[in-house]
């Protein structure tokens, strides 16, 4: 069961591997260095405003099919985290920066009076003057609004590192966690490609400035291609959770006897 | 005042709170009926507004009466009345134990209320946005509406199934929940 369970946990942290590897693609087809300004003159340099649905899309892929592999659980635990550090890293981020540098100056000041360097009261006036390490603004501040996005929804929303034990492994094993049903599996899905929605419409914007994201805006090639077929996908998708809806239907309808 | 997508998007998240209080065996049966609902529209709407129509015109009312204001009041007497089947008295509904998990029971029950809400909000918008909104008469709703709306009127059921497969797809959707439900 471990086995099966390491091997779980490995398929799902290379797949967020994938997933980053191609958001960095991105970002590195898209500025020379990770950071600092974008020349829209540069060849091979996207311009701003450029439409990354397509990109997207992958992240959504990819993320779908880690919720499919873990099962409606992890998959709303990582959606809810994901909202939370969208929230957190997004519209909060210049309280979250003064409160991550404030933690950081008051560490740097205990370590200093506690190493006996200083004076408490010359150590905390010269934390005061310190310039802050996480910039509330400007483009750096993408850089950690993205890194710290990442740890979150990885370690907390993913648990790449995190209780393996928690998933569920090895099915149809009496006392043991069962596997996902199908049903589980394809909310799942659903899930993950909510969260991978999210997850590009908060990197990737901060990786190209003014990237256009969107699956349903017509305008933008994705949904154009896709528009001729969005209503047999929509019903497609309806039809296939109404069936599994039913099957997972536990126990059997009452059956009447025929007496002749 | 608040526009008429915004109505219609609340009265959609009503539907999904009621799918959430039913639960989906419940919620499913009540998609029969809607989908019956719709095909009887989908067949039979035109023709139901032209024997409205001609009534009135035989009573030689049809120029003084706003004939759209009547057939609107039908097509709503009609699809209320489907409504009111839905959750009143005995409901139809399909058997088993239910919910699998408690989160994905959660996620099914709140979906297929708001697809239920969907196919009866957008439908009902959809006719009174074909008629031209006559509900005008009574105050309380002022044109034109947005353009947002003008998009959004657009996803209605039956406007987005081709018009040449309306009849095939509403038709298969209901045997295939009725074939669901007796193979329970």
């Amino acid at each position: 069961m471990k086995m099966l369970t390491a091997r779980g946990s490995r398929s799902a942290a290379a797949s967020v591997a994938l997933c980053l590897f191609l958001a960095g693609a991105a970002s590195a087809y898209a500025h020379p260095a990770f950071g600092g300004p974008v020349d829209p003159a540069v060849p091979g340099t996207l311009p701003s405003g450029v439409d990354l649905s397509a990109y997207a899309l992958v992240i959504m892929a990819v993320l779908a099919v880690i919720g499919a592999a873990r099962g409606v659980k992890g998959a709303t635990r990582a959606l809810v985290v994901t909202g939370m550090a969208v929230l957190l890293f997004g519209p909060a981020w210049a309280k979250v920066a003064s409160v991550i540098n404030k933690q950081w100056k008051l560490l740097y000041a205990g370590v200093q009076v506690s190493a006996g360097t200083g004076e408490p009261a010359e150590v905390f006036a010269s934390m005061s003057a310190m310039k802050p390490i996480v910039p509330a603004t400007g483009t750096n501040a993408a850089v950690w609004q993205i890194a710290l996005f990442a740890l979150a929804v990885l370690l907390v929303g993913y648990r790449v590192f995190g209780s393996i034990a928690a998933r569920p492994a090895a099915g149809g094993q009496a006392g043991g966690p069962r596997m996902p049903r199908v049903i589980d599996r394809l909310v799942g899905a659903l899930i993950g490609g909510l969260t991978g929605l999210l997850v590009a419409h908060f990197v990737l914007p901060r990786i190209v400035p003014g990237a256009r994201i969107s699956i349903v805006d017509p305008r933008l090639t994705i949904a154009a291609a896709a528009a001729p077929y969005a209503p047999m996908i929509f019903f497609g998708v309806v039809v296939l959770l109404i069936f599994f809806g039913v099957k997972s239907l536990g126990g059997s309808a009452p059956r009447f006897k025929v007496y002749n | 005042m608040v526009p008429i997508e915004y109505v219609a998007v609340l009265f959609v998240g009503a539907f999904g709170v009621v799918g959430v209080a039913r639960k989906f065996p419940r919620e499913l049966g009540a998609t029969i009926v809607y989908a019956a609902m719709m095909l009887m529209l989908s067949l039979g709407g035109d023709a139901l507004g032209t024997l409205v129509y001609d009534s009135f015109k035989g009573l030689g009312l049809a120029s003084q009466t706003n004939v759209d204001l009547f057939k609107w009041f039908v097509m709503m007497a009609i699809i209320t009345g489907f409504v009111v089947i839905n959750y009143a008295g005995q409901t139809l509904s399909f058997q088993g134990k239910w919910p699998p998990n408690p989160a994905t029971g959660l996620i099914f029950d709140l979906l297929i209320g708001l697809f239920n809400g969907w196919l009866v909000i957008w439908t009902a918008w959809k006719v009174t946005h074909d008629l031209g909104y006559p509900n005008t008469a009574f105050g309380g709703f002022q044109l034109p509406i947005t353009a947002r709306a003008d998009h959004w009127v657009q996803l209605a059921p039956l406007a987005l199934i081709p018009d040449r497969l309306e009849t095939w797809v509403l038709a298969g959707f209901l045997i295939l929940l009725i074939g669901l439900r007796v193979v329970r």
